[in-house]
Parts: C-alpha cells; sequence; structure tokens
C-alpha cells in the first residue's frame, strides 16, 4: 500500500477544469460564500482537482485589516493499492489549522472515519481545504502558522506539515458592540463597523463624475450598484459586488435571497456568513454582498 | 434609489439574514481510479462527494465496469460472512 498525504498552501484556488471556477481567499472579506470548486473531472495524485493561485509559505499581512482572510491550505490523501489482493482502508483522516505553538485553532476535518476497499490496481484520492484570515481566534500575531494532515489507521499517514509565515499581522482588538453596523462616508471612502467589530474601509472605484462638493456623504443605489459621494464631489462605487448564493464550504441553505423589489434600497452590516460584509436589497428585489476587502471571485 | 440602513437584528427579523457561518468546508471530495498499465495513464472510474456531517456519499461518476465490479466484491464479501 502506498499512502501519503500532499498539502498545499496559496492564496486561492482554481478548478482543472472548464469553465474554472476560482475563490481567492487573499484579503477577501470573512467567510465569503465560496463557488464550487470542486466539482471537475480531472485529478492529480498530489493537487487533487484544483491548482492553487499563488502558492507561497510566507504571507506580508501589510495594508491587511482584522476580518480579512490570507490564504488556503488543501491536503490530498492518496492511497494506491499496489499489492495483489484487496486492501481495505480503515482510517481516521484529520486536517487542521495550529498557531505558532501547534496548539489547534480549528479542525478542518478531525477523526473521520474513511473506510474504502481498494483492488489490486486500484487508487483512491481525497481533499479537503481550510481557510485562515486575521482574528483574535485565528492569525493574531506575528509568527509561523501551520495547515497539517494526517491519517490514523490502516493504514497509518504520518502528519504532514505546510507552513505560513505571517508577517505584519494587523491589530485584532474589537471595538463596542454598541458600534457595529454603522456606515458612513469618511474621505472619499466608505467607512462601516462590521458584525465583528472591526471598522472596514471600502475604497471606491472614482466613476469620474463630479456631483459637487455640496453632496459629498450622499449614499444611494442604482440598480444593483451602490454609489457614494466623497469629500471630493466625485461619485463612487464599491470595487465589487455579488448576489448571495449558497457557499459550496456550508451546507446550510444560504441561497440566492430574494426580499421582493418592495424591499429595494434595504441595506444593513451583515451577521450572515464571516459578519464583514454589507447586505442590500438591489432593485431586483435580490440580496447582494460588498465589502472592504478584495473581490474573491 | 434611496437607502434605507436597518441594523442587523432588524434584517433578521425581516428576514434578509440569517446569523449562520459559512466558512468551513462540510465535503470530502474524492475519486477512485485505476493505474494505467505499460505507461498508459491511470483511468477514473468514480468520482464522488461525502457530506461529513451526514456521511452520505454523492456519486458524480461512476463506471460501469467498476459499478459491477463493486457489486460482485459485495457478494463475495456476503458469501464469505
Amino acid at each position: 500500500m502506498i499512502a501519503r498525504v500532499t498539502i498545499s498552501m496559496s492564496k486561492g484556488l482554481v478548478s482543472k477544469d472548464s469553465p474554472y471556477p476560482s475563490f481567492n481567499w487573499w484579503r477577501s472579506n470573512f467567510n465569503m460564500p465560496v463557488t464550487y470548486l470542486f466539482g471537475g473531472s480531472t485529478w492529480d495524485a498530489n493537487e487533487g482537482n484544483v491548482n492553487t493561485i499563488s502558492p507561497a509559505t510566507s504571507f506580508n499581512l501589510s495594508g491587511f485589516t482584522a476580518g480579512f482572510e490570507i490564504c488556503v491550505g488543501n491536503a490530498v490523501w492518496y492511497f494506491e493499492n499496489n499489492g495483489g489482493s484487496t486492501y481495505n482502508v480503515d482510517t481516521l483522516l484529520s486536517a487542521r489549522w495550529a498557531d505558532p505553538s501547534l496548539n489547534t485553532i480549528y479542525w478542518s476535518i478531525e477523526d473521520y472515519r474513511f473506510q474504502t476497499s481498494l483492488p489490486a490496481g486500484y487508487w483512491e484520492g481525497i481533499e479537503r481545504a481550510g481557510n485562515i484570515g486575521v482574528a483574535g481566534w485565528e492569525v493574531n500575531g506575528n509568527g509561523t502558522y501551520h495547515y497539517r494532515a494526517g491519517a490514523v489507521g490502516t493504514p497509518n499517514i504520518t502528519s504532514g506539515d505546510k507552513p505560513a509565515t505571517m508577517s505584519n499581522v494587523p491589530s485584532t482588538t474589537q471595538l463596542s458592540s454598541l458600534d457595529r453596523g454603522a456606515i458612513w462616508v469618511e474621505g472619499d471612502d466608505l467607512h462601516y463597523i462590521v458584525a465583528n467589530k472591526w471598522e472596514h474601509t471600502m475604497v471606491g472605484t472614482n466613476t469620474g463624475v463630479n456631483a459637487g462638493t455640496s453632496k459629498e456623504g450622499s449614499f444611494w443605489l442604482d440598480g444593483s450598484v451602490l454609489h457614494w459621494v466623497g469629500e471630493d464631489g466625485y461619485v463612487y462605487t464599491p470595487q465589487w459586488e455579488v448576489k448571495q448564493f449558497a457557499s459550496s464550504f456550508s451546507n446550510s441553505s444560504n441561497g440566492a435571497e430574494y426580499a421582493g423589489t418592495s424591499a429595494a434600497g434595504t441595506i444593513w452590516v451583515d451577521i450572515q456568513f464571516g459578519l464583514t460584509h454589507i447586505a442590500y436589497i438591489a432593485e431586483d428585489g435580490y440580496k447582494y454582498l460588498t465589502g472592504a476587502g478584495d473581490d474573491p471571485y | 434609489m434611496k437607502l434605507n440602513i436597518i441594523s442587523q437584528t432588524e434584517a433578521i427579523k425581516r428576514g434578509l439574514s440569517k446569523p449562520s457561518g459559512g466558512g468551513t468546508d462540510e465535503h470530502l471530495v474524492g475519486v477512485v481510479g485505476i493505474k494505467g498499465k505499460n505507461g498508459a495513464p491511470d483511468k477514473i472510474v468514480e468520482r464522488y462527494k461525502l457530506d461529513t456531517k451526514t456521511k452520505k456519499k454523492d456519486i458524480l461518476y461512476e463506471d460501469k465496469k467498476w459499478k459491477e465490479k463493486k457489486i460482485k466484491e459485495k457478494i463475495n464479501e456476503y458469501k464469505n460472512t
């Protein structure tokens, strides 16, 4: 029996198959809905059915804010029966994120009993990804963090380790819960206090339209796009927005939310998914998400 | 269109938001293959998704011969018990 686990560390993942859905965790808002990355038919024994986007083992978080994702670890277990008779695999799979002292931050999967019967000449591969971001309960200081994976049973796979060295980690101190939900224009940017009580700043795209400084702070919706007027009098829009969809990283029924056109224009700091984004009902009646992080899609 | 800012509590009350996370993957993705002989590439005979909470296996693709082979193995296993 050949048994091993291969771990990658990267800023994002992309399917090996058309239409190549991808997700960039790097500098995105916490736990945004993840597109279905793992549905392709192409498989690599070490990479599974995804390719890495910007693989790295060190991450400079200069310019980051608490509530931004950093990277994703991806573990691929491989069992190959190179013997002459059927091999019955019965082993406990585990993968976890660990802090610089190797204490568990969270289990991506813990002691999952994996059983399979492999005839001679057959192999089986299994894949599991887990992301990490800046928060008091995740990455909260400089140092080398780890994504580790292994198996205990028949067969054993010694725990593999992929390091992720973080530098310039921002403060993770939270504000008062009384501040949650505030949204305002400051300078030319849109500021808000996320549900996890950190101040986030959305640097908008200047549309080139000058509404005049008398309109500073105005804030409205056009179709499915937010608009605001900065201190310089110009109209700004967010760098991205997405209609809510069911995340492939969750079994919860957080699919498209149709609130009806009568609810259009309703806006709030959302407590769903990663608790760091703004949500609103667009003119089509659907719920949209936007935020201070980069576009993950 | 004019915007109307509401609180998180109000968003939940109106059914616009659910206080739930969406971060951790709750699936395992797996593939079964057969080693290629004499330099031929490996052949994938099954692709599946496992729900790690319910343990439900969702088979996305299954080769016909592999399916028959699995059934025969099960029958042999049953006969030997």
